[in-house]
């Protein structure tokens, strides 16, 4: 186990609840090669090597499943479904389009409509200064880059948010074939 | 009335844009909307709008729905020109290919007979059939995968504000409509296949028997087949091709989309705790502060009490003295029906099972219930009346009235 390569490196970026990318090569080509060898060297630890199927890695702890999120994730939940909703409106690719996009504070579509006004009013967000501070959050997060020009870009773990919406919209799906399932017709009430 | 062919080209040749129009317009048009699109496409300087509106009913341009009626359609042949020369093309249905399928088996099979007959009228008829019915496939074939580029096209180019859903929707039309299911009908063991083999045998023992006047004739027909058979699975394929890429990334935009709608309209009916429990993703910093956490030592220390596993219970090898239960139970239910036979008939079998053994629970009585209703030698009737209550020793069977008579 202790040939593993950067073993003390990958371990104190990833304790911070960080994640490892591609642009994180000299930790991220290990982990590629040997994800394996190291998410079994981390286990006895109870921690869970994740490696996500768009190449990034994270830890999962039984801590972080069971407590509440941080007050700071739901506005920036609110936020990234508005922008993804926003952009699918506008008959863009959504994962294509906000991972390849810079975005600036002020041209951003939060704003624009009063439907869009009033989700955010919900999670305490409601001028541009509440819409910059959430952007922060996601920077913190890893999820995004701040830059000085008041811009920003998306990360690649940003398709943790995909993959909620996914898991949203499958078990919507899912309910809905139950219903239709349950509500069969019976012959004899005719 | 006959119509000049030069004059009737001549006419389209100077219309070009407004026969486009009049061709691209959905369903019939009347005649106050061919007005304004004359009045929009046409020269007024060079031809007054009354005379191209007479000049598309004299040559057969426009036809009129029905006798009398002030709604018009473009003439087939030139709708159909029209969708050539701008590369226009709807796409084919998979029930069309059925049809052509159909009617090719049903040209083979007079064929078949026409051969057997020696009839060569009969076979040149059917043939002349097959090679405009296998032009009629490949050129609808082409014309499903005309419709998919232009739709693949119109994907690419346009950035017009068309919601991901719409574009998801039409995407998923053509490939669930058209080119999955005539890729199906098109496949090598697939229905098209299958029917051109027979055909082509037919079309040879007719060769063969010499029954066929006209060889050369067979011999496109066979050509026909031969070119047809490659290139229809290879023009589907090309669809697919061109499509598979733009389904499986819109597929998931729209996934994403429809999530995120989803999740942003129940965000205020709902409680905001319950939404966050529900919505919001489990992408928090998952940050260790001193690990081995609790939990880790709670199942370290837990693995190493439970160590060494538990011995497995040991095995009795001695018989034991006591009767088992479920051995009673079986001798008990493989003598019932000739405890019954001796009472037969009996009007209310439940009432009498759970009166004869009283000392049974509910689980036997059903049991022994079973059996006897599923027992061949017993004819057993119910009587749709109201279903009555019969106590067991612990508890309560509700039951309608279930007669049994001799055999």
């Amino acid at each position: 186990m202790n040939e593993l390569p950067y073993v003390k490196d990958i371990f104190d970026k990833l304790r911070q609840g960080a994640y490892i990318t591609h642009e994180q090569g000299t930790l991220h080509g290990p982990l590629t090669e040997r994800h394996e060898a190291y998410a079994e060297y981390f286990k006895p630890l109870g921690l869970d090597l994740v490696r996500h199927p768009r190449d990034f890695f994270y830890f999962r702890t039984e801590t972080a499943e069971g407590t509440p999120p941080p007050a700071s994730l739901p506005p920036i939940t609110v936020f990234c479904f508005i922008l993804i909703e926003a952009t699918a409106n506008e008959g863009r690719p959504v994962e294509e389009y906000l991972l390849t996009e810079r975005f600036s504070i002020t041209g951003l579509p939060h704003l624009a409509l009063d439907r869009y006004k009033a989700h955010l009013k919900a999670v305490g967000i409601d001028d541009e200064a509440s819409l910059r501070k959430v952007v922060k959050s996601m920077a913190r997060l890893g999820w995004a880059e701040y830059f000085p020009d008041d811009t920003f870009r998306f990360l690649r773990p940003f398709h943790r948010v995909f993959d909620k919406c996914q898991e949203i919209s499958n078990a919507a799906e899912q309910e809905a074939r139950e219903v239709l399932k349950t509500d069969d017709i019976n012959p004899e009430m005719n | 009335m006959q119509i000049a062919p030069k004059r009737f080209f001549d006419f389209c040749a100077s219309h070009v844009p407004l026969l486009h129009a009049i061709a691209t317009k959905p369903g019939d048009v009347s005649e106050a909307q061919v007005r304004q699109l004359i009045r929009t496409f046409s020269d007024t300087a060079e031809e007054l709008p009354e005379t191209t509106w007479q000049r598309l009913l004299e040559l057969g341009v426009l036809m009129p729905l029905e006798e009398g009626s002030a709604h018009y359609v473009m003439a087939q042949p030139l709708h159909a020109l029209i969708e050539y020369l701008h590369d226009d093309a709807l796409p084919t249905s998979p029930e069309i290919i059925q049809g052509y399928t159909a009617a090719l088996e049903s040209a083979r099979k007079r064929i078949v007979t026409g051969v057997a007959a020696f009839d060569a009228l009969s076979v040149a008829l059917a043939a002349s059939e097959i090679d405009h019915t296998l032009r009629r496939v490949q050129e609808d074939l082409n014309a499903t995968h005309r419709a998919v580029m232009a739709e693949v096209g119109r994907y690419k180019a346009d950035r017009s504000s068309v919601s991901v859903r719409e574009r998801y929707m039409r995407i998923v039309r053509l490939m669930d409509q058209f080119v999955h299911p005539l890729v199906e009908i098109v496949r090598v063991d697939g229905l098209l296949v299958g029917t051109l083999n027979e055909l082509d045998a037919a079309l040879s023992s007719a060769r063969e028997a010499g029954v066929f006047m006209e060889l050369a004739s067979v011999l496109r027909n066979e050509r026909q087949i031969r070119v047809l058979r490659r290139r229809a699975i290879h023009t589907l394929n090309e669809s697919r091709k061109e499509l598979q890429p733009l389904y499986d990334v819109l597929r998931r935009s729209s996934s994403i989309a429809h999530g995120a709608s989803l999740a942003l309209g129940r965000l205020r009916p709902m409680k905001l705790e319950d939404w966050v429990s529900n919505y919001v993703p489990q992408a928090d910093r998952a940050t260790v502060e001193c690990p081995p956490t609790d939990a880790v030592l709670r199942r370290t220390i837990h693995d190493v009490v439970a160590h060494p596993p538990q011995q497995p219970p040991p095995l009795s090898m001695e018989e034991n003295r006591e009767t088992p239960a479920d051995y009673v139970r079986l001798l008990w239910l493989n003598a019932l029906p000739d405890a019954l036979r001796s009472e037969l008939p009996v009007k209310d079998l439940t009432g009498w099972l759970v009166k004869s053994f009283p000392e049974k629970g509910t689980a036997d009585a059903l049991l022994g219930l079973s059996k006897l209703l599923f027992d061949p030698d017993l004819q057993v009737s119910f009587k749709h009346a109201k279903a009555k209550a019969y106590r067991t020793r612990d508890g309560v069977l509700e039951a309608t009235t279930i007669s049994i008579s001799k055999p």
